[in-house]
């Protein structure tokens, strides 16, 4: 008797909607325990399930299809399914049981027990008894559901029902009008039609299907179900285009829609004949050709919309291909075509037209014509033969014929989309081979044309139809496409009227590197070579030859040895300006870092190196040696290639090059000499190769600690600047990676010694920041220690003061290659918080406990350096307890101090305006207005531009709501700083009038 | 007349001469005074576009530095500017860009005077009469439509 209390309070509760999951829980343990039998359920239930009133049946039948839904595989027994089956079948003609009858057989369909037989029962019963379109969605949506798991799990069952399931399915989607519904009936449709015949009825299904196309619907935001119309719009196209069978009765529909004004319409009606292409039978195709093709014209004529052109022309491509016949085997009469005896062939419907045009007195849309013939020429091999055959005699002959260039150029232009539909299908026409010496002479360069921006379009043209020549499988000999590709490196090289011709020309060339690197090696780069050989070269046509050698290099691996040695050739040879020769050594380095950056060979690199850097080292070496002038730009260049290479060198490698590297600079670096002068101009290149060392690499020294000691003396010793620097350079990147932090701490004291006896020299200064630099960014406190030295000398207004302040760039900044990231350098994480969170608070305390303008002037200084080179997320932390100071340096000084904290301040409105939000109105703008009147002798013309540059950021980074009200106050002050004395203060001022005018325009 | 058709469809461009005058010491000397000139004055109207095409009117030669008179002491701004061919509708346009132009960068104790270099346009008389109306350059400015134009071409000249 427990169980009918259980079923009764069931029932009850689901009159009255309350939560009824505990009980069911007590069900589904009582039974799968063995406590209760499902029969015994079925009896309890028995005066509900065979109750006269519908309600009470349907509450009886949602009982029981709830705790079916969860009974565990096992509570089920085989009889019991059985029988369910033959209930639920009998049951699905009573309407308002139907929802829950759907739900309980999904759940018994999972049942090994439940068996083809039954399926074949439920499925029946479905498609006879129930009107599933009379159901809300859950219920349509199960009736969907089982459908599809019943011919998942039970394809036999499904496909011996035969024409009745055909029809019955199609009776349950008319008329389905819900998205998410009508996504899961089109997927079935695919299977259906893999699974039984439907060739009795196909004509029924179609009919309910076609109606849906072209679907469309709007996807409500939030909606939860996961479809997109894109979704639908497949799962459509894939159910209209899933049997031959809908091929005849789909084709005229779906051609007749392509004639749509809506576009959408028009290239969903377009692709699904394109999908249809490979499962409808071709015959279908052929009789509808004509009528297709003047529709796909029109389209592509207009040219409307770049979508449905696409559309159009992928159509028409598929469709071309699908027609084709087999390539026929040359000099084989049997392999010929049945169409070939045909007095018209699905081609001559695109043929005819382009005849015509081609030989009309002038050539209307060269372009679309082209395209369309490319279209259907690359649909096959068969079809661009014919197309070739076509087509190209005629051009050939009006290109004989007509001198007019503009015609000349619309021919050459379709001609080339011919030709490209030739590459693409990988084949050369038959008679592209008889029509050789015709095709050249028409792409060869006409020297009657003049290079000038008028007839660009020809030579453009030209190259084009010039690079496909080359591309033709086997169709130019080795001597042919030498002769090609130099015709295209010329164009690249020669002075033009339009630049585009030259950067066309580039541009073919770098695809032509892709596929004929080596012809680009022998034919063209010795052009390019040349050019920049020449005597008088302008620095623009440098600039344009070397970019266009580096992205030929990047684009193609195998160009890249040749290129970059023929440019290390041409550098080292010496006849090149000074300033070309910086620039291709910049090209250089760059084409390496992109070759490092995409592709990572070890044993690569190094022939890289002794290819490429050691010229270049020997070379600059050379100049120094014989005391020749170097610039020190080109000595960076170098170095910064050195860096692009050497960095990414194992370490064993590095180790290997580091030795010949010490033997020639070591004793250099650390003489006593005074003068910059001879081989210690080029040590930035050494000091760049040391710095780029992994931090395993062991340096060729006998001991570390007297290496960088002996570099400390001779940095604090040596009136050489560069030789200072490098030093310098090189003991910071040596104590930065040194990762055993006694053996760091060790040589620190080996340097810092030298500092005692040393003085207060600028050289000392510097020590203290390169040190501070190497131990900052790998959190070691000895860095701190050289910070607060150097803060200490700030504050103390010793004589370097200002170059300590200045410094802080040195420790916080950018460096081509001393400890930074690209040269693995040690950067711990949280470094430069660190860094901010302890020196802010020193310079907070240390401005506010000194009235020396000075020193609150090189606090500032090295305050604006720490904000400059702070992520935004650590400035945004404390930035509260900077800004009063900086605030109170406004109000209180004059000169360099109030301009730099000016400055610091427009910084902070530069990277983080959000913190300055609150101040913005009350106390920045009229500190900025104050700053911009000449009547006040602390606002001096560097303090006025400062207020201007600040004030005229302001409207770019603040919504309007927050400074509108200072806007009237900012344009008087500006209106009156528009009259200032000095010029520069003026323009300032109107750049910040316009700005301010235009607040909130946008 | 249809707004998408061009008056001058092919105006000759010109290629633009850089005269930037260099940043030297005295002009941080505050006691030195810097008084406007017609450098300056070109300087603010150089980069206005035309309203017809992406050129400025420097590229054009619409301004021409030596068709500007500035006299500092007296308060006095003279601007002459040629059209780009003798019935361009455009020339009020083009003069009341000057004209919004300079009243927002040159200070107000400025006169300024635009007119149209002499024989350069067949309506040369109305179109200088109406662009030193000040009741007409006001009214027109209360048109909003001609302000975004006025503005549009003024937002390459900030």
């Amino acid at each position: 008797m427990e169980v009918q209390r259980l079923v009764d309070a069931y029932i009850i509760g689901l009159g009255d909607n309350t939560d009824n999951a505990e009980l069911r829980a007590t069900l589904v343990t009582q039974i799968s325990g063995g406590d209760i039998s499902l029969l015994d359920l079925v009896q309890a239930l028995g005066e509900y399930l065979a109750s006269e009133e519908a309600s009470r049946r349907s509450k009886g039948v949602n009982v029981l299809s709830d705790v079916l839904a969860d009974l565990p595989e096992e509570a089920i027994p085989a009889i019991a399914t059985s029988k369910l089956v033959q209930f639920f079948s009998a049951r699905l003609a009573d309407a308002t049981c139907v929802p829950h009858i759907l739900t309980a057989v999904l759940a018994l369909m999972q049942q090994p027990s439940f068996t083809g037989k039954f399926t074949t029962d439920i499925l029946g019963a479905l498609l006879r008894e129930v009107h599933v379109q009379s159901f809300q969605y859950s219920t349509r949506r199960a009736a969907y559901q089982l459908v599809d798991l019943a011919i998942q799990r039970h394809p036999e069952a499904v496909a011996k029902m035969g024409d009745d399931f055909v029809l019955g399915y199609a009776q349950v989607l008319d008329g389905e009008k819900d998205p998410r519904a009508l996504m899961l009936a089109f997927q079935i449709i695919p299977k259906i039609a893999a699974l039984v015949d439907i060739k009795n009825n196909a004509e029924d299904l179609f009919e309910v299907l076609f109606c849906y196309f072209p679907i469309t619907f709007k996807h409500r935001e939030g909606d939860p179900s996961a479809i997109s119309p894109e979704l639908l719009k497949a799962a459509l196209r894939s159910a209209i285009t899933c049997s031959p069978y809908f091929g005849d009765l789909a084709i005229k529909p779906l051609i007749e829609k392509t004639t749509a004004a809506a576009s959408s319409v028009k290239v969903d009606a377009l692709e699904t004949l394109a999908a249809g292409a490979h499962v409808y039978a071709p015959e279908l195709f052929k009789a509808e050709m004509e009528v297709l093709v003047e529709q796909i014209r029109e389209d592509v004529m207009m040219a409307a919309d770049d979508a449905v052109v696409n559309a159009a022309l992928g159509t028409l491509e598929t469709i071309y291909g699908v027609l084709s016949p087999p390539t026929p085997v040359p000099n084989d009469p049997f392999s010929e075509d049945a169409n070939m005896g045909d007095s018209s062939t699905p081609l001559d419907y695109v043929l005819k037209e382009a005849v015509f045009q081609l030989t009309a007195d002038e050539v209307k849309n060269p372009e679309q014509i082209g395209k369309i013939l490319r279209a259907v020429a690359r649909s096959s091999t068969y079809n661009c033969s014919v197309v070739s055959d076509a087509v190209l005699p005629i051009i050939v002959e009006r290109m004989s014929s007509t001198e007019v260039l503009t015609l000349r150029r619309e021919l050459m232009d379709i001609l080339n989309y011919v030709l490209s539909a030739s590459c693409d299908v990988e084949r050369k026409a038959e008679c592209l081979e008889a029509d050789k010496m015709n095709l050249l002479s028409i792409y060869r360069p006409e020297t009657s044309v003049p290079l000038d921006k008028e007839y660009s379009f020809l030579h453009i043209v030209r190259l084009k139809g010039i690079t496909l020549l080359i591309l033709l499988p086997s169709f130019l000999n080795e001597n042919e496409a030498a002769i090609a590709l130099q015709t295209l490196g010329r164009a690249a090289i020669e002075r033009n009227e339009d630049e585009n011709v030259n950067k066309e020309a580039t541009h073919l060339l770098i695809q032509l590197a892709q596929s004929r690197p080596e012809q680009i090696n022998s034919s063209v780069l010795p052009l390019f070579l040349a050019a920049l050989n020449e005597d008088m070269i302008a620095a623009h046509k440098v600039a344009r030859l070397l970019n266009a050698l580096g992205s030929i290099s990047v684009a193609a691996q195998d160009t890249l040895v040749p290129v970059l040695r023929g440019l290390v050739t041409l550098v080292t040879a010496g006849r090149m300006a000074s300033s070309h020769c910086l620039a291709t050594i910049e090209t250089i380095r760059k084409v390496l870092e992109a070759a490092m950056a995409a592709n990572a060979n070890s044993e690569r690199n190094t022939e890289l190196f002794a290819a490429i850097v050691s010229p270049l080292t020997e070379w600059i070496d050379g100049l120094a040696s014989a005391n020749q002038e170097v610039p020190p730009k080109l000595v960076v260049e170098v170095a910064r290639a050195m860096v692009a290479l050497f960095s990414k060198l194992e370490a064993a490698a590095q180790k290997q090059l580091l030795k010949p590297m010490f033997a020639k600079y070591e004793a250099e670096l650390l003489s006593s000499k005074q003068s910059d002068d001879g081989i210690c101009l080029v040590l930035p290149v050494f000091s760049a190769a040391v710095c780029a060392c992994r931090p395993e690499t062991q340096l060729p020294v006998e001991s570390l600690d007297r290496f960088v000691s002996s570099l400390a003396v001779s940095a604090l010793s040596s009136g050489s600047r560069i030789r200072r620097d490098v030093c310098l350079e090189i003991m910071a990147s040596t104590l930065n990676k040194t990762k055993d932090t006694k053996q760091r701490s060790t040589l620190t004291q080996a340097v810092l010694q030298h500092t005692d006896g040393a003085g207060q020299g600028v050289s000392v200064v510097l020590l203290y920041q390169w040190v501070a630099r190497a131990l900052v960014s790998c959190n070691d406190k000895s860095g701190y220690d050289c910070v607060r030295w150097l803060l200490d000398q700030i504050k103390q207004a010793s004589p370097h003061a200002a170059i300590a302040a200045e410094g802080f760039n040195i420790i916080l900044g950018e460096h081509d290659w001393a400890v930074t990231p690209s040269t693995h350098g040690v950067f711990k994480v949280l470094a430069k918080q660190r860094f901010y969170s302890t020196v802010v608070p020193e310079l907070t305390t240390g401005f506010q406990s000194t009235n020396d303008d000075s020193v609150k002037s090189n606090l500032l200084v090295v305050l604006t350096n720490a904000v400059r080179h702070m992520p935004k997320s650590v400035l945004m932390n404390g930035i509260e307890n900077v800004v009063p100071l900086l605030l109170s340096a406004i109000r209180l000084t004059g000169g360099n101090l109030k301009a730099a904290s000016i400055r610091t301040i427009t910084l902070v409105v530069l990277e983080t305006p959000e913190t300055l939000r609150d101040e913005i109105t009350t106390s920045i703008i009229p500190l900025a207005i104050a700053s911009t009147t000449q009547s006040n002798a602390a606002n001096t013309v560097d303090v006025r531009q400062a207020a201007l540059g600040a004030l005229s950021l302001i409207p770019e980074k603040y919504p309007y709501p927050v400074v509108h009200t200072a806007r009237k106050d900012v344009l008087r002050a500006l209106a009156g700083a528009r009259d200032d004395r000095k010029r520069l203060v003026r323009q300032d001022a109107v750049k910040a009038y316009n700005k301010w005018l235009n607040l909130g325009e946008d | 007349m249809n707004i998408t058709q061009k008056v001058n469809d092919a105006p000759l461009v010109y290629e633009v001469v850089s005269k930037a005058r260099g940043v030297q010491l005295s002009d941080f000397d505050d006691g030195v005074d810097d008084p406007i000139d017609s450098e300056e004055v070109y300087e603010l109207i150089r980069n206005i576009n035309d309203p017809e095409h992406p050129l400025t009117l420097e590229q054009l030669h619409v301004t021409n530095r030596e068709h500007i008179y500035v006299d500092d002491g007296s308060n006095r701004v003279l601007i002459e500017f040629t059209p780009t061919i003798p019935h361009c509708s455009m020339a009020t346009l083009i003069g009341l860009c000057i004209r919004v132009r300079l009243l927002r960068s040159l200070p107000e104790r400025f006169k300024v005077d635009i007119k149209i270099r002499e024989g350069t346009h067949q309506s040369e008389t109305q179109v200088n009469k109406q662009l030193n109306d000040k009741e007409r350059v006001a009214a027109a400015l209360e048109n909003t439509y001609l302000l975004d134009v006025v503005n549009q071409c003024l937002a390459t000249a900030v």
